[in-house]
């Protein structure tokens, strides 16, 4: 699971996060480092599908963002998508 | 490495640019973020460009159907009667790669091979195509295969036959231009200076 998008999708899954924070956050869960270009990329993407949005907050410069219903919708499909792949692949694994 | 974010499109700037500088204070600044502020950057700029370029070949594909066809005189020498169709197939193309070919190298594209029903029609058309590669065609055909298998007659036609104009060159012309016309549009809409 290396899409940015997803990253962040699944970072939210866990509560409303800044940027940095989920820099950190995915770093944590996924061993993956991603680029400032490449979190605020897919931030600005996944805001444009209505998938997450921003909060309001004290400091304007690092609102936090929240996964939306869409986005949580989409999160399931893809995480399915992926376990039925891991399952697979597993099971073919084993019978080698 | 803030400076870079003045790369990003402006609308985009003014909507996330605080927020990226604010991470770029926050986290410990690497080299390989350069390349990755670089890369998305561009990667924002251009991504319409695949549909205007998309937009580009539609719109010369069409074209190609409402200019008025062009007509071009297309050379077909039949070959009718056949036993072996097959074989005349097989001497037609040994014949596309006999040595006096390098001389009309290019014109080979525009060599077209048909088989109907028994009869085998070898369709070239000029500019580039001439009736001389024909003929030398047909006398390799007739020399090559034996003579009971030989075509009985090879009659030279020609036809004044309508097609589309320039159906390739069209479609790639209009690509490049959307494509120019993204560029421009963008550059324009979106300067990265503030």
């Amino acid at each position: 699971m290396s899409d940015p998008t997803l990253l962040v999708l699944a970072s939210l899954a866990g509560g409303d996060q800044h940027g940095y924070g989920m820099m950190e956050d995915i770093e944590r869960f996924a061993g993956v480092r991603l680029g400032p270009g490449t979190l605020y990329g897919a931030i600005s993407r996944l805001e444009e599908r209505g998938m997450i949005r921003a909060m309001a907050s004290p400091d304007e410069r690092r609102r936090p963002y929240r996964l939306r219903a869409a986005g949580r919708r989409h999160l399931e499909e893809e995480l399915a998508k992926l376990g039925r792949i891991v399952t697979a692949g597993r099971e073919r694994l084993e019978a080698l | 490495m803030k400076w870079l974010i003045r790369l990003y499109p402006r609308a985009w700037r003014e909507r996330y640019g605080a927020e990226l500088e604010a991470l770029l204070e926050d986290s410990p600044p690497r080299v390989r973020d350069v390349a990755d502020l670089i890369w998305s950057a561009l990667l924002l700029r251009l991504r319409w460009l695949p549909l205007w370029a998309g937009i580009g070949l539609l719109c010369g594909w069409g074209l190609t159907f409402l200019l008025p066809p062009q007509r071009v005189t297309l050379y077909a020498v039949i070959f009718e009667g056949p036993k072996d169709s097959g074989q005349l197939k097989r001497s037609i193309n040994s014949g596309l790669r006999m040595s006096w070919q390098t001389l009309y190298h290019y014109v080979v594209r525009d060599i077209q091979v048909h088989e109907i029903g028994r009869s085998i029609a070898i369709f070239t058309y000029p500019p580039v195509a001439s009736r001389e590669l024909v003929d030398r065609l047909a006398d390799h055909i007739r020399a090559e295969l034996p003579s009971e298998t030989a075509p009985r007659s090879g009659v030279m036609r020609a036809f004044n036959a309508p097609v589309r104009p320039y159906p390739l060159l069209l479609p790639l012309t209009g690509m490049g231009v959307g494509l120019l016309s993204g560029l421009l549009y963008r550059l324009r809409a979106s300067p990265s200076s503030p």
